[in-house]
């Protein structure tokens, strides 16, 4: 099937971007296909929460089960998760290796709120895309390294981890610097 | 495919390559929780025209029931995923089945899907299928992810 996600990734200082990098993500894990299935289908599947317990859900196929992602700002809960991990993902992950939490202690981000964009489609060349975004403001004090990228939903106040990257190159974030994440979700027809 | 007494007569598998606009935006709504996806519904057509980003719809869908041209709609059909851990890779598969029984040979040349009344996936088949009277296509479409 012809879907990709594309993993954007700038730091802003003093206005200034010092970092861009964009590539593709590759690490849809259990949870999405499942959850996807579960939606479709209307029967139960189980799924891993963020905290590693696991929960029995299912959809009716009239909908009542959404991929919900759009988190608040000051919420590390889900949405886009940032960690400092280096572990490869496999496709049973349920969470970051080491979650970066929200705050402004040392090794701590101020997590932004999530914005999901309308999709664009392009009628030339038969494509289009959505981006989920969410920024991390550095307040620590210090530098902090960020080496894995994930995007968690929230189905009935439960978390679930849909997608997990490790970056190819970690991003130091200077203190005082704004680390901004988005996920490209592609179709082409 | 599967003649009147179930032996398969045509098989063929296909990289499916077009999803549409309305699956972008029904997996956007799905991310800000404003609507699930749901209501799932394979469709199949007689149009040869290629698929668009903006398709709302196949070409010329075959209705269903059993009148000339038409073919007896089954019930959208799912198996659980399978989560292969070797190879990081996971899937599911959905399908449904159209019986023949129009009485005359009914082609089929392109698939499509619905989620409810929104258009998501739309394909034109390399190569059309003409079924036979008492004929039953089976379209499976596999969705797959990898880690």
């Amino acid at each position: 099937m012809n879907v990709k996600a594309y993993l954007k990734i700038k730091v802003i200082k003093d206005g200034k971007c010092i970092y861009y990098r964009r590539y593709r993500s590759r690490s849809f894990v259990a949870n999405f296909i499942n959850a996807l299935f579960t939606n479709l289908s209307g029967q139960s599947v189980t799924l891993v929460t963020t905290s590693g317990s696991t929960s029995s859900q299912s959809a009716s196929q009239s909908g009542n089960f959404s991929l919900l992602v759009s988190d608040g700002s000051n919420n590390d809960s889900y949405g886009i998760q940032i960690g400092a991990g280096t572990t490869a993902p496999t496709i049973t992950d349920y969470s970051l290796s080491q979650l970066i939490s929200n705050g402004t202690s040392v090794g701590q981000m101020q997590y932004g709120a999530v914005t999901v964009m309308s999709p664009i489609i392009n009628t030339t060349n038969n494509t289009g895309y959505f981006t989920v975004t969410r920024a991390f403001t550095n307040n620590s004090g210090g530098s902090i390294t960020v080496s894995e990228v994930g995007l968690v939903m929230e189905v009935f106040l439960s978390y679930f981890l849909i997608i997990h990257d490790l970056l190819p190159t970690p991003i130091t974030v200077p203190n005082g610097s704004t680390l901004s994440i988005a996920y490209e979700i592609q179709i082409a027809t | 495919m599967r003649d009147k007494n179930g032996k398969v007569v045509y098989r063929r598998r296909y990289k499916s390559r077009s999803f549409v606009e309305g699956f972008l935006s029904a997996l956007q709504s799905a991310f800000t929780g404003s609507s699930s996806i749901s209501s799932p519904n394979l469709v199949v057509g007689s149009g040869t025209t290629p698929p668009k980003i903006t398709d709302t719809g196949l070409t010329n869908q075959i209705g269903n029931g059993t009148s000339s041209g038409q073919l007896q709609y089954g019930v959208d059909s799912f198996t659980s995923p399978i989560i292969n851990t070797n190879t990081n890779t996971g899937s599911f598969t959905w399908s449904k089945t159209f019986n023949n029984g129009s009485g005359g040979n009914v082609t089929v040349s392109e698939v499509g899907a619905y989620f409810g009344s929104t258009f998501v996936l739309h394909d034109l088949l390399p190569s059309s299928i003409t079924l036979l009277p008492n004929q039953v296509l089976t379209v499976v479409y596999t969705i797959t992810i990898s880690t």
